[in-house]
């Protein structure tokens, strides 16, 4: 490819004058063309770029969590009667219902990027609507959840105020140190990409993502199937402490 | 780059149409897959397998985050690269576990300080390091530790296992 595509490349070199050479994806009928921007060759190097580059980021997004998760495992091998008292603590149920939401939500999602690469923009909005509805939902039992810790005092470290026989355990501050900062960034990523999901749909409404593009679409769709990439295993080792 | 005319699938007409679209069926099989698993997940938190406990709920979550990765993240039609770039953050992972697990389950013997303590819940106190990081880690601030009113503080506790070989090496 690189052969074929060094003319362009000296003919950008010169720049101001991109729009002569501006390409455009073909669009289906009631669709708008996706104009390359002027640093691409054409629209397979573009989204290519795109793709990896974020596959990069996803990278990072799993060391990020690793990191945490190889502290959890750590502290769960010094104290494992903590981490079970502490497991005992939280609200399976909740964590299964919210489990449940998101495995549900990365399902309407990957389907809301099927209708994107078939050109469908009813339903790629609509699915894309339930996405952030079921992000909802996970937040407002996320609400419930974090509640009734903070009401019983069950915090982070030094912060930890829990009395009765949840207190007696050692250590168990350090359980809930782990549970609030992986829940709590777990939840940041939730809701960035809730906001990522809307601003999809913005495009999608427009018209702008369809079978010749749909990048964004599908970008936005891998950050959501982290989300719940993490969660999957977030769910067993907080709520069910093996 | 060369792998590029192998992802794009014969017959759609779309020149920059390069996307392999998976069926409604094949996700929906995901999702149901997902579900039974997490099923299998709960299930299996209620049993007791031991050590094996861990093992077993990471490696269901594997095949979980598998699926998700291979369908939903469309991993499985994609490019090599990117296939590799995600595979390769894995690969760091598991070093950085390796190394870990292989100093956790390994200072029992190499560490003189702690043959009287079982090697999985040592205390830190008992092997003399008592940094700052150890007492925030334990929620055990030495300073609020004496007014004992105000903030619950834990104290530390004597070594949980072995009472009997470790009792006359406890606190101070």
């Amino acid at each position: 490819m690189s052969q074929a595509t060094t003319p362009h490349v000296d003919a950008h070199a010169a720049h101001g004058h991109d729009d002569h050479h501006a390409v455009y994806t073909e669009a289906p009928a009631g669709f708008v063309p996706h104009k390359v921007a002027h640093h691409f060759d054409n629209p397979v190097q573009e989204s290519a770029t795109l793709k990896f580059a974020f596959w990069l980021f996803m990278a990072t997004e799993i060391m990020l969590f690793g990191g945490m998760f190889a502290g959890y495992f750590i502290f769960h091998t010094f104290y494992p009667e903590t981490f079970k008292a502490g497991g005992h603590e939280l609200n399976w149920k909740l964590g299964a219902v919210n489990t449940t939401i998101l495995l549900f939500s990365s399902f309407t999602m990957a389907l809301g990027v099927r209708s994107a690469q078939t050109s469908k923009r009813g339903p790629m909005l609509g699915l894309m609507a339930v996405t952030i509805l079921c992000g909802f939902g996970f937040l407002i039992v996320k609400y419930f959840e974090y509640s009734a810790k903070i009401e019983h005092g069950l915090l982070p470290g030094h912060l930890f105020q829990g009395h009765g026989e949840i207190a007696a355990v050692p250590h168990i501050a350090t359980f809930f140190s782990i549970y609030w900062t992986m829940t709590g960034i777990h939840g940041l990523h939730v809701i960035i990409g809730m906001a990522l999901i809307a601003w999809a749909m913005k495009g999608a409404a427009a018209g702008r993502y369809h079978a010749g593009y749909n990048v964004p679409v599908d970008l936005v769709g891998i950050y959501w199937h982290l989300v719940d990439l993490i969660w999957i295993f977030l769910f067993p080792l907080l709520y069910l402490v093996p | 780059m060369a792998s590029q005319p192998a992802h794009a699938p014969a017959g759609h007409g779309h020149a920059e149409h390069k996307h392999h679209v998976c069926s409604i069926a094949l996700f929906t099989k995901v999702f149901l897959a997902l579900i039974v698993l997490t099923a299998i997940t709960v299930w299996s938190s209620r049993m007791d397998f031991g050590s094996l406990n861990m093992p077993i709920a990471m490696l269901i979550a594997s095949i979980k985050a598998t699926l998700v990765m291979t369908f939903f993240m469309h991993l499985k039609y994609d490019t090599a690269m990117n296939q590799i770039t995600m595979i390769s953050s894995f690969l760091f992972l598991a070093l950085l576990f390796l190394f870990t697990l292989g100093d956790l389950t390994t200072r029992a013997k190499t560490d003189h300080l702690n043959t009287q303590v079982a090697p999985m819940s040592m205390d830190f106190k008992e092997r003399g390091y008592e940094s700052w990081l150890i007492h925030a880690v334990r929620g055990t601030g030495h300073v609020k530790n004496e007014h004992g009113g105000s903030t619950p503080v834990h104290t530390p506790e004597p070594p949980a296992t072995k009472p009997a070989e470790t009792k006359g090496t406890t606190t101070k």
